[in-house]
């Protein structure tokens, strides 16, 4: 997380809110190990990678629906195949649990 | 619609302020509830290494179990999700209100560096690649005309003279992965002794396995007990056939990778 800083930093100088994603649980294979952290800001500009650029895109949107009022501080799951799930999935198989959060200095 | 704040309580910014001293803590974060639970998600919870802590996840028996969860995942050094059930003490419950809580228990340590002894073209090599790849680094030469900001300027740190001063100034701890790379086997031999009770995560020495040979029987013959020598890696770096000081650099920090993510997963 903590490589994030000058980032968060540097968004937050700017007067954006900044929401936090982090791996908290990975079954099967993943790209990245639990503990694995980015950061989104209000424009939905990404420093960080919790998977190496397959589930990113569908992190933002959910950090902007937080940031948005829409959804709370809550664990995302990626990587299941069923309909109740998201349709974005990891390519090589695994599922990955994110915790995301505003973040709160 | 205004955003609830996650009740982080300031709690990430007194992480920062502890692992910038040089301290090893673990971030506790409440990441999911069901039913009735005293603190919601976001909620967290800095525990250090000797039990104190601040911010709250709920209070009373949860965090106790907290505290025990977080010093495992400390000696560990992985981050764990761990759940704990709210319902009957009489079954070891830490709780009675009736819910379920998951928890991120996530261990912060000093920064993982690179300490580079001897900056010649390996060295720079090894200090630009560790940077790149996101190690605080610290060079080390005692030619101070070599540790300059123009011969290593991604460093974070540049040290010449005596070893044993520079030590003082940039002490190894256990996330150090100490690299020897200098120009020969009696500047090594004089060095290694310094380096090696020093208690770094991992300790590499250049140079053939001939030379590695002659500088162990060297070291031993001083009194260089047999268990830290057994430590180092020499030849240092995977065996990637490399041969430019860049190529080297890649099979020195290769090592360190496999080095770093090895180790129990659950």
């Amino acid at each position: 997380m903590k490589e994030l800083l000058d980032d968060i930093d540097r968004w937050r100088a700017t007067g954006s809110r900044v929401v936090i994603a982090r791996v908290v649980d990975i079954e099967g294979s993943g790209p990245r190990q639990p503990g694995a952290a980015m950061a989104v800001n209000e424009l939905g500009e990404v420093a960080g990678s919790v998977s190496g650029g397959c589930v990113e895109g569908a992190v933002v949107s959910e950090a902007l629906a937080i940031l948005a009022g829409e959804a709370p501080a809550r664990i995302v799951t990626f990587g299941y195949s069923d309909d109740e799930a998201f349709a974005v999935g990891l390519t090589c198989g695994g599922i990955i649990r994110l915790f995301i959060e505003p973040l709160d200095w | 619609m205004a955003v609830t704040a996650a009740a982080g309580d300031g709690v990430l910014r007194e992480l920062l302020a502890a692992v910038d001293a040089g301290e090893s803590v673990v971030l506790a974060t409440v990441v999911g509830t069901s039913r009735s639970v005293p603190r919601h998600a976001g909620a967290k919870m800095l525990v250090r290494a000797d039990g104190t802590t601040s911010g709250t996840i709920g209070g009373g028996e949860m965090e106790a179990r907290v505290r025990a969860d977080a010093a495992a995942v400390l000696a560990e050094g992985r981050p764990r999700l761990i759940h704990y059930d709210l319902v009957d003490p009489g079954l070891g419950d830490p709780g009675v209100c009736g819910g379920e809580v998951h928890l991120f228990l996530e261990p912060h340590m000093p920064a993982a560096t690179v300490y580079v002894i001897g900056c010649g073209h390996i060295g720079s090599a090894v200090v630009e690649l560790a940077h790149w790849m996101g190690f605080r680094v610290v060079v080390f030469d005692d030619r101070p005309e070599l540790v300059t900001s123009e011969a290593a300027p991604l460093a974070d740190v540049r040290l010449s003279g005596e070893l044993a001063a520079a030590l003082q100034q940039a002490p190894i701890t256990d996330q150090t992965h100490v690299v020897v790379v200098t120009r020969n086997m009696a500047l090594d031999l004089q060095l290694l002794p310094l380096l090696l009770g020093a208690g770094a995560r991992s300790i590499g020495v250049m140079g053939s396995a001939r030379r590695w040979a002659a500088t162990r029987a060297e070291l031993a013959e001083h009194g260089v007990p047999a268990e830290q020598l057994d430590a180092v890696a020499s030849p240092i770096g995977l065996d990637l056939n490399a041969e430019t000081p860049q190529e080297i650099a890649v099979s020195i920090l290769a090592q360190i990778v496999a080095l770093r993510r090895a180790g129990p997963r659950d």
